[in-house]
C-alpha cells in the first residue's frame, strides 16, 4: 500500500483574512478508509475543498501517485479520478435518479451528438447498480426518495465519473443508524474493490468503527496521523480538542419535584389523516430531564410542534403548569416560562443574516429592559450580547459579526444561550448537539444539566441515543407515533433495550408513565 | 353586436385574429422560460422587445429588407441581452434591477433615436413599407376552411409555434437543456459536476434576447408597420405571466399563449363590432383581467398540487 494522495504544508488565507489552513500536511493509502476528524472550523472542509478544486491553496502541493498535480475545478479533480460526496446533497430534485447520475456527462446521440441518451443513461445507471450493489430505482425522482438512497445516489454520481478516491464529507450527519449500517458495508465493499474513500465525520464512534487510519487536525494544523487499532476514543478527543475532554456527562441524581409538563392523549395527524402521534401520554417534573429517543420521523418533530405551538391541529391536550397551551400563540407560550432550541437551527433556531447580538435578543426585543421609548436600546442589547458571548464560550471576532459566519457549533452556542438565559421553567431542547464540534457537545450538555440542577424541566428530543443514555433521567422511546415505553435511566438500562423499543420489536409497559 | 361577434367566430375569423396575436406573447415567453429554467429571471422582456421592434423597422426600411430587418432587430435584443448577462454575472448588479433598468432604456432610447433618426416622438412609418411576409400555401389555400386555418398566416405565426418545438427539445432532449435545469434548480450541483453555471445562464440570457427580438420585430413588421412608442404596452409582462402560468414548460405556454391571444383577439373583435356599445375602456381591461384570473387559477392549482405531494 503506497500513498496514492500526499497534501504537502498547505495554506488557505480565505480574502477576507481567515486562515482556514495553517500548513496542512495529509496522506492517503491507497485502498484505505482515512478519517479526516477535527472540530468545526477546524479547516476539514477547506482542506478538501482544495483537493476537489473547489478552492486554490494559497501556499502547498499536492501529488497524486506521486505526481504533482495541480487542481483548478472539480473538473480537474474528476480527471484525475477524485470525487467527492457533499455534505449537503448536490442532487437536482426534480431530476430522475439516472438523470442526476449522468449530469454534466451525459451520453449523447443523434447528428453532431446533440441529444442526450435517455436509454443509456438508465442502461449504464443500472450496470452501476448492479457493479456495487449500491440499490436504487434509476427512474425515480430524486425528490421522492429518502435521504439514505439520495445518498446513494451521491455515491453512485462520483462512481459514474470513474472516481478512485472517494471523498465523504459527514456522510453519516443525516442518515438512521440502519442507514449507516448499509453505508458502512457499502465503503467496505468499495474498499475490497480496490477504491479508496477519506471520510470527514467527528463522530468518533465511527471513526474507530469504519476508518483504517485517522488524521486529526486541529485550528488549521495537521496534529497527528494515528492508526485507528492502536488508538482510542479518548486520546482522539484530546487530540481535536487539544485538553482532556469527558465523553460522558457528569451529573448527581435528579430531585424532581412538582410536574411542569403535562401531555394527555396527543395525537396529530397528517394531512391525508393518517397519524402521526397517538395517544402520546407522559408528565415531566421540575428538575428531571426526560430524553425523547427514536429513529428520526417517528413523530418526534410533530410532538415538538405541538408543546411549542407551531402546530395547532392536535388532538389531545398540553398543560403548562396546569395551564392549556392550545390556545396560545408561539410568543405567548415562550413569554410564560418555555425555552425552545429547535432541532433545525439554520431555519428556526437562528437569523443567519442578522448579528451574534440580535441573534440573542431574536425573542426578546419587545422587553422593556432592551428597549428605550419606541427604539431598541443598543448600549443594553451590546453588553446583553457581550456577557452570554462570553458566559457561553461563543467564538465570535465580535458582538457584530453576521450569525451565519459562524461556525455550526458557534450558532448552536448562541441559540442555547438565547434560551437558557431566560431561565425558562420547561427546557425543550431538539437535537441540541447535531453537527456539532465535541467541545462544544461537552459544553451544552453541562449548560443543560446546570438547567436541570436549578429546577428547569427538560425535554430532551435526540437521534443520538448515546445522547440521550447519557443525559436523561428517564427516557422515552417514539416509534412510530407511539410512546412505547418510558424507562427509567440506569446503570443496568442498556443500548439494545433501547433499541428494542425504537425498532418495534419490544413494545410495553409503560410503567413511569406516571411515577 | 353580439351577431357579429358570433358571425366572426363562425367564419373563422377570430381565429386567424387568434393567431395574429400569437407571436408576440409566445416567443416573449419562450424567451422568458429559458431565463427562468436558468434561474435568472428576466424582467426585461419588454424593454428587450421594444429595442428589436424599432431598430428592425429602421433597419429593415434603410435596407428596404424584412429578412436584414429581422435580423437587425433581433441581434440589437441580443446585444442588450447579453449587456444584462454581462452586468448580471460580471458585476453583480441583481437581476431585477437590471430588468427594470432594460424597460425603462428600451422605452427611452427607441424614442431618443426616433427623435433623432425620424424626427418624431410618436411614431415612425416608413415611406416604403416593409413588413414580413405571410405564408400563402398553394392549393390549400383554396380549400374552405382548412385554407383559411393554415394558409395566409405571417410567416412569424409558424416560427413561434416551431419555437415552441425547438424549446421542448433543447429543454427535455439535450444535455445542454439538462444543465439548463439543473443550473436553474440546483446551481451548486452543477457547479460540483463541473457544469459552468455562469456560462449557461449567459447563454441564457442571450436566448432570452433572441426570442424576445423576434417578438420585437413581428410588433412592427408584422402586426403593424410601424413603430409606435411604447408599442408593447405590457405584452413583454403578460409573457412573463404566461410563463408561469404555463407551468415553465413551452407546451403549457403555448396553450398560455393561446388563452391569452383569444383574451386580445375577443377586446379587438368587441371594439369593431358594429353597435359597439361597451364603453372601450372595459373592454380594454380584457387582457388584464385574463391575466389576473389565469394567475389566481394557477396558484390555486400548485395550492392543491403542494397538499398532495406534502401530505404522501
Amino acid at each position: 500500500m503506497y500513498d496514492l494522495l500526499e497534501m504537502r504544508n498547505i495554506h488557505k488565507v480565505y480574502p477576507n483574512g481567515t486562515k482556514a489552513n495553517k500548513g496542512v500536511s495529509f496522506s492517503v493509502r491507497k485502498g484505505e478508509i482515512h478519517a479526516l476528524v477535527g472540530e468545526n472550523g477546524a479547516g476539514k472542509s477547506t482542506l478538501m475543498k482544495i483537493l476537489f478544486g473547489l478552492e486554490a491553496p494559497t501556499e502547498g502541493d499536492i501529488y497524486y501517485n506521486g505526481e504533482k498535480i495541480v487542481l483548478k475545478s472539480p473538473k480537474d479533480a474528476i480527471k484525475y479520478e477524485i470525487g467527492m460526496v457533499h455534505q449537503h446533497f448536490m442532487l437536482v430534485p426534480s431530476f430522475t435518479v439516472a438523470q442526476n447520475i449522468v449530469l454534466g456527462s451525459e451520453p449523447r446521440k443523434g447528428a453532431l451528438s446533440s441529444l442526450a441518451d435517455h436509454k443509456r443513461a438508465i442502461a449504464e445507471t443500472d450496470k452501476l447498480i448492479q457493479e456495487f450493489g449500491l440499490q436504487v430505482d434509476p427512474q425515480a425522482k430524486v425528490e421522492h426518495i429518502s435521504v439514505g438512497l439520495k445518498q446513494r445516489v451521491e455515491i453512485l454520481k462520483v462512481l459514474y465519473r470513474g472516481a478512485r478516491l472517494i471523498i465523504l464529507d459527514e456522510p453519516t450527519a443525516v442518515l438512521t443508524p440502519q442507514e449507516t449500517v448499509e453505508l458502512f458495508q457499502s465503503l467496505r465493499k468499495l474498499v475490497n474493490q480496490g477504491y479508496t474513500i477519506i471520510f470527514i465525520t467527528h463522530k468518533l464512534n465511527e471513526v474507530m468503527e469504519i476508518s483504517d487510519r485517522i488524521t486529526v487536525l486541529r485550528a488549521g494544523k495537521t496534529i497527528s496521523t494515528l492508526d485507528t487499532a492502536a488508538t482510542s476514543k479518548e486520546e482522539i478527543s484530546r487530540l481535536m480538542v487539544g485538553r482532556d475532554v469527558l465523553l460522558r456527562v457528569e451529573k448527581g441524581p435528579a430531585k424532581p419535584k412538582e410536574t411542569v409538563l403535562s401531555v394527555r392523549k396527543l395525537s396529530d395527524f397528517t394531512e391525508t389523516g393518517k397519524a402521526i402521534l397517538k395517544d402520546v401520554s407522559f408528565e415531566l417534573r421540575a428538575g428531571e430531564i426526560l430524553g425523547i429517543a427514536g429513529v428520526e420521523g417517528n413523530g418526534q418533530t410533530e410532538l415538538i410542534n405541538a408543546i411549542t405551538g407551531f402546530s395547532k391541529t392536535y388532538e389531545g391536550s398540553v398543560h403548562f403548569l396546569n395551564e392549556a397551551l392550545s390556545g396560545k400563540t408561539i410568543k405567548e407560550i415562550r413569554d410564560i416560562g418555555i425555552g425552545h432550541i429547535p432541532e433545525d437551527r439554520q431555519t428556526k433556531g437562528a437569523c443567519l443574516t442578522s448579528s451574534v447580538k440580535e441573534n440573542l435578543i431574536l425573542d426578546l426585543y419587545q422587553d422593556k429592559q432592551f428597549r428605550r421609548g419606541p427604539f431598541l436600546n443598543q448600549r443594553k442589547i451590546r453588553t446583553h450580547a457581550k456577557r452570554l458571548i462570553e458566559q457561553f464560550d461563543i467564538r465570535t471576532t465580535s458582538e457584530d459579526t453576521l450569525a451565519g459566519s459562524l461556525s455550526g457549533g458557534n450558532i448552536q452556542k448562541i441559540v442555547v444561550a438565547r434560551e437558557v438565559s431566560k431561565s425558562p421553567k420547561l427546557l425543550i431542547a431538539a437535537q441540541p448537539t447535531r453537527g456539532v464540534d465535541i467541545g462544544s457537545i461537552e459544553f451544552i450538555h453541562k449548560e443543560i444539566v446546570k438547567k436541570r440542577d436549578e429546577g428547569t424541566a427538560v425535554l430532551l428530543v435526540s437521534a443520538e441515543l448515546t445522547e440521550v443514555m447519557s443525559l436523561s433521567d428517564r427516557i422515552g422511546v417514539l416509534y412510530n407515533g407511539e410512546l412505547v415505553a418510558v424507562l427509567e435511566n440506569s446503570e443496568d438500562l442498556t443500548e439494545e433495550e433501547i433499541g428494542f423499543y425504537m425498532l418495534g420489536v419490544k413494545k410495553g409497559e409503560k410503567k413511569a408513565v406516571t411515577s | 353586436m353580439l351577431s357579429s361577434i358570433w358571425e366572426q367566430f363562425i367564419n373563422l375569423s377570430l381565429i386567424v385574429i387568434v393567431l395574429r396575436m400569437l407571436p408576440p406573447i409566445l416567443l416573449g415567453a419562450l424567451g422568458g422560460l429559458m431565463t427562468d429554467r436558468a434561474g435568472v429571471i428576466n424582467i426585461g422582456i419588454e424593454g428587450l422587445m421594444l429595442v428589436s421592434a424599432f431598430s428592425s423597422i429602421a433597419i429593415g426600411a434603410w435596407t428596404n429588407n424584412w429578412f436584414l430587418g429581422v435580423v437587425g432587430g433581433t441581434a440589437a435584443s441580443m446585444l442588450v441581452s447579453y449587456a444584462m448577462a454581462f452586468f448580471n454575472l460580471k458585476m453583480k448588479v441583481d437581476i431585477i434591477v437590471i430588468g427594470f433598468a432594460v424597460n425603462i432604456f428600451g422605452a427611452g432610447i427607441t424614442v431618443l433615436l426616433m427623435s433623432i433618426l425620424f424626427g418624431s416622438h410618436g411614431n415612425y412609418i416608413p415611406a416604403t413599407p416593409v413588413s414580413i411576409p405571410a405564408i400563402v400555401i398553394p392549393f390549400i389555400d383554396q380549400i374552405p376552411v382548412i385554407g383559411k386555418l393554415l394558409s395566409g398566416h405571417n410567416l412569424m405565426v409558424w416560427i413561434s409555434i416551431l419555437a415552441v418545438v425547438f424549446c421542448y427539445f433543447i429543454i427535455y432532449h439535450t444535455p445542454y437543456g439538462f444543465h439548463l435545469r439543473a443550473t436553474g434548480e440546483e446551481p451548486s450541483a452543477a457547479r460540483s459536476l463541473g457544469i459552468r453555471v455562469e456560462r449557461i445562464q449567459y447563454s441564457a440570457l442571450i436566448w432570452s434576447g433572441f426570442f424576445s427580438g423576434l417578438a420585437g420585430a413581428y410588433l412592427s413588421m408584422g402586426m403593424t408597420s410601424m413603430f409606435v412608442r411604447d408599442m408593447t404596452a405590457g405584452t413583454g409582462f403578460l409573457a412573463l405571466a404566461v410563463v408561469i402560468f404555463g407551468n415553465k414548460n413551452p407546451f403549457g405556454i403555448l396553450f398560455g399563449s393561446l388563452v391569452f391571444a383569444l383574451a386580445q383577439a375577443v377586446t379587438l373583435v368587441i371594439e369593431t363590432a358594429p353597435g359597439n356599445a361597451v364603453p372601450s375602456q372595459l373592454i380594454k381591461m380584457v387582457p388584464y383581467t385574463v391575466t389576473i384570473i389565469a394567475l389566481v387559477v394557477y396558484a390555486l392549482r400548485k395550492r392543491s398540487y403542494k397538499k398532495i405531494r406534502t401530505s404522501a
